[in-house]
Formats: C-alpha cells, structure tokens, sequence
C-alpha cells in the first residue's frame, strides 16, 4: 500500500473511533444496555422491595421446560395499589431506548374469575420541573386477552395533575377497544383521538394472534421510545414477526403523551380494587391464592447519541 | 446259751422278712398312641427383594436421592420440583409438588414418589406443608398421602397412610388397607380421622411433621411440630398389620373418593395447580 494511502486510512480509522466513542454513554447514572435473565439466585440488573418470599429467581419455569425463570408470588395480604404487591426496579436510570421482556401471567380465570389483579411491564419515574415519565405494558388478569397501553405524564411541578394517553386491545382477536386520552386540564374527561388523527391512531387495525392469551404461553412484548414517538409492539410466537401495536406520534391540545424525562425500568404485580377488566366489571376482587407471574428475561437497549443530546439540550 | 441262739435265730429271720421284697411284675401296661410329631406351621413366604438403608432425603438435589418420580410420557409433566426455594421459609430447599388441573381423579393420576428399594419394620417421617385452599377453591378434592404400599399378584394389596386433604386443614387421615392376593375389587380396612392434640393446628399454616412407626403386629400415626418436640400420636393399631415389605411413597392427586370429614362435596377437581412443599423425608429401619 502507498504511503498517503495508509495514512488517510489511518486517520478514517481514528476519527471513525473518535465518533463512536463520542456516542457511548458513559453517565453513571444510567443503566447501559443489558439482558436480564434471571438465571442466578438474585436479579443482576434489578432490585426487589419487600419480602423475599415473593421472588424465586433462578428457578425452573412452572410451564415451560429448559427454561430459567422469575417468579413472582402475589399474596392474599397484600394491599390493593400499584407497588405494594412484589416489585422490580433498576437501581439506575434509563431513558429513551428499546425495551421488550417475555412474560407469561398467571392463568386464573377458571379458580378466581373476579379477581382484580395487575401485572404492569413499565417506566416510572417523577422528576421535578420536567414531569412524570411512565410508559405501561398491563394486563389484567382476570381476562389476559386484553392488553393496555400507554403513558402518564404530568404537570412538571405536580405529579397529582396528571395526563394520559393509552389503548386497549384485545390480541385474541386484533379488535382495538379505544385509543384515548385525558388530564387534569380538564377534569380528567374522557375524549377520544380525531378519526383522521393518524398520528395518534396508527396502525388503525390489527391483525390478531390465534389463540392470543398472556396466560397460557410466554410472549415477547416491547416498546421503543423516541422523544417523538413510542411504538408498543409485540412478536408473533410462531413467526417472530413484531406486530406493532400502536405507533404514537401523536399530540392532545394540552400535552404531546411522549414521555421526556429519565425514569425507572420495572415490572410488578399487584391487586387493584378500583380497575376491573373491561369485559367483567366484578373484576376488583383480592387474589384468594399466592398466583405465579414468570418472567423469562427482560432487555434495555438505550439510544445512547439520543440520551446524550437529549441531556446536552436540557441540561440534566 | 440256748435262748441266746433262739434271740439269735428270731433276729436272723426278722432281718430276713425286711429285706425288700422285688415288686410283682405289672404285666404289659397299656400303651397311649404314639404321635407324630406336628409339623411346624409354614411361615408365609416373604418377599425377596432389596431393603433400603435408613435415609433421609432432603430434596435439595434437582433429581432426588432416594425416590423414583411416575413422570407423565404423553406430555410435559410440570408437577415434580426438587430442590426450590420453600416459597414460605427463607433459606430452604424443598420439593415443590403442583397439583395438574388435567390429571384425571385417582391416587395414580397425580405426582407420586416411590422409594427406590423396598423398606420394612421402622420410623418414617415427613416436613411437609400443604397449600392453603380454603379461600380459593373449599371444595377441591385433593389429597397428600404419606404411605408404605405394595400391591403384588402373589402377596396381595397391604397399604399404611396418613393422609391430608386439602379442604380440611384441621385433620390428620389414618387408614390402614389389605387385599388379598387374586381378589378384585378394593382393598379393605380401616380408615380414621384424627385431630392432632396441637394448639392451633393448621396443616396449611406451617411445615409439620408427620410419621408412622411401622413394628411387627402394631402401627403407630403421629405427628410433631418440630424434630425436637414431642410426638402427639393420631392414632394406633393391631389388626392386619402388613408384615412383607412396603414402598414409601408420596402422593399429591385429585380424589373424588376422600371428601374432607362433613364436607361431602370437597370432591371438586382443583382449578389451580396449587403448590405443596415437602422438605424432608426419612427412614429410620427398626434394629434387627
């Protein structure tokens, strides 16, 4: 090779490192990407609060053979409201990304058909001056056909005043019950998104997944946050296809329902009082038994030149 | 001098007369039968097979040491769980039984441990902790035996158990059964039910230990709250006790035959494969 040659490749190849290593975050204060497996004795990536005895990490799976697993074990005692049944949470922040996890719930409908029960996949955190920032994957699972989408935000100083966009679908059959929105604008009043609103309202219709129900098999669920859009999706078991499920580029007249602030990565299991499944409103009952929730892994893939500039933009 | 040899001659002749005479001679006697010495009665025949050594097996092995698992071939079997954490004391290791809504009703439909070898006179015991049903599902027909049985075509059906059942958390099942060989139909005997003398007991609530001594001609059922605590014995027998060596088994199934005492319709198929723990079980032969 000539001498100019292997010079200008020597410089491409430094300021090619340069870039790359200019886009990895390194702030500490946030999770870099990970694969949570749960295959050892405790989480590697998560914390738990509460008893250990709501959490068997490391375990064989209850249904599926060759498989590791966690378990998380609800109690009859627990209290009714998010957080207080088991719970896990990143010990760090994590911000825009790609999330996804492979959860299968506890298949209860034959034993407590009424019980009001809540397994939330989900970003939570409150930061002062900017907002809550909370996107929900939640099943209720007295009917696990049915799947609820969505986020809260919030008032930037007031985590009480707050605003919600969200969707609920039911898989088994790709029927899309209603795409809303509400806040504390205006008494929390439920409106519905503009029909030809198609950056709210994508995709307009779904195909269904035979057979769809959260309880008798793992599924991959997912969603990937851009500070201009989120996108819940979920993977075809047989196919592996990923079926978007609401693409949400959207805007209300008071609040855009994107998520802006860091938050938290978790996972939790807990008895509801107020929030029956749409389709049985008796559905708030105490679990009367310890019901399994599985989770086979669970995955963070940050945006690391989004993080970065985002933070560079905002000063955090 | 003559009446000295007459003193002398009278004292001759009485000696004479003293002497023992022989005794007359009986003639033939008659003679009793003579028997044949009775045949000592036969001792059944015993089993020729392999006795096991005391054990104890802590299941905290993913297969375990000392018992054979009946797995399912037709499809995945989810019901055996050796070695899992206690879902209710920290730090221990036990073997999580799951009860399959799917099985069939029947003490061969469900989970069932079988000593490798066979076992004869001694102590058993068992840590064992039933799932708390009632709220749930008070009528699920779900049983937990404990037992030493053997059915085989030429010694017959002999079978020692004490039994928990599901929807009555306040009772210990003892029941003792024995079918001849070659006959059909079920095995008879005697079954009770016993209150364990413990304050609060709870099957549901905590682990408890549950034995049997097994000794020749007698069976004894009794139960501890711990390995240091005294036995509180549920119940005992004499009759029918099996003599020829057993299987130790652990069962955990669906009956339909075994409501709880005064709830005739605790006979439900479980709606939920409800968990039991097992953290022990051991084996303490009788000295020979």
């Amino acid at each position: 090779m000539k001498r100019p040659t292997l010079l200008l490749s020597v410089i491409a190849l430094c300021l090619y490192a340069a870039v790359a290593s200019a886009q990895t975050d390194t702030d500490n204060r946030f999770m870099r990407p990970f694969t949570e497996d749960f295959s050892a004795s405790k989480p590697q990536f998560f914390n738990t609060n509460g008893s250990s005895l709501r959490y068997f990490c490391g375990v064989p799976s209850l249904s599926e053979k060759g498989t590791e697993v966690m378990l998380m074990r609800i109690n009859p005692s627990d209290p009714a409201g998010a957080g207080r049944g088991p719970e896990i949470a990143t010990p760090r922040l994590t911000h825009f990304g790609t999330y996804s996890a492979r959860i299968r719930v506890p298949d209860v409908k034959k034993v407590q058909p009424n019980v009001g029960t809540v397994v939330g996949y989900f970003t939570y955190r409150f930061t002062r001056g900017i907002g809550l920032s909370e996107i929900d994957f939640e099943w209720l699972i007295a009917d696990p056909t049915l799947i609820y989408i969505g986020t809260w935000t919030s008032d930037p100083d007031n985590v009480n005043n707050l605003q919600r966009v969200g969707r609920t679908i039911n898989m088994a059959t790709g029927r899309i019950l209603y795409t809303n929105y509400r806040s504390y604008h205006d008494g929390n009043r439920n409106h519905y998104f503009d029909n030809g609103d198609d950056d709210a309202l994508s995709p307009r219709t779904l195909p269904a997944i035979e057979g769809y129900d959260a309880s008798k098999r793992f599924y991959v669920y997912g969603f990937d946050w851009y500070p201009d859009r989120l996108t819940w999706w979920i993977e075809h078991p047989e196919t592996g296809e990923k079926i978007v499920l609401w693409d949400y580029r959207g805007t209300t007249p008071n609040f855009s329902g994107i998520p802006q602030a860091p938050t938290t990565y978790l996972l939790n299991f807990w008895h509801t009082s107020d929030w029956a499944v749409d389709t049985n409103p008796r559905s708030t009952e105490a679990p009367k038994y310890p019901y399994f929730l599985e989770i086979d892994w669970m995955k963070y893939e940050p945006y690391d030149a989004v993080n970065i500039e985002w933070r560079q933009n905002n000063n955090y | 001098m003559r009446k000295t040899l007459l003193l002398l001659l009278a004292f001759f002749l009485g000696a004479v007369s003293c002497e023992e005479k022989p005794a007359p001679d009986p003639g033939p006697q008659e003679q009793e039968p003579t028997q044949e010495p009775e045949p000592e009665p036969q001792k059944p025949p015993v089993k020729e097979v392999s006795l096991m050594s005391a054990f104890t097996d802590d299941f905290s092995t993913p297969v375990p040491e000392f018992f054979d698992l009946t797995v399912r071939e037709t499809r995945e079997d989810f019901r055996y769980f050796p070695g899992f954490p206690s879902l209710s004391e920290n730090g221990k290791t036990v073997l999580m039984l799951r009860v399959d809504p799917s099985d069939a009703a029947g003490a061969e439909r469900g989970a069932i441990l079988t000593s490798k070898e066979f076992v004869h006179y001694g102590s058993y015991a068992a840590r064992i902790r039933i799932p708390d049903i009632v709220a749930v599902q008070p009528n699920a027909g779900v049983c937990v035996d404990f037992s030493l049985r053997d059915d085989d075509p030429a010694f017959g059906l002999d079978e020692i158990t004490l039994e928990l059942r599901l929807a009555d958390r306040q009772n210990v099942y003892t029941r003792l059964l024995r079918r001849e060989p070659g006959a059909d139909g079920d095995p008879a005997g005697k079954e009770a039910v016993n209150a364990p003398g413990i304050t609060s007991f709870n099957a549901a609530s905590r682990f408890y230990i549950y034995g049997m001594d097994w000794s020749e001609g007698k069976v004894v059922w009794w139960v501890q709250t711990s390995e240091s605590a005294e036995k509180t014995t549920l119940a005992e027998t004499s009759e029918n006790v099996p003599a020829q060596p057993l299987r130790l088994e652990l069962r955990f199934y669906h009956s339909k035959l075994y409501p709880a005492q005064g709830q005739a319709s605790s006979i439900q198929a479980p709606l939920y494969p409800y968990e039991l723990e097992a953290d022990w079980i051991k084996y303490t032969p009788s000295e020979q």
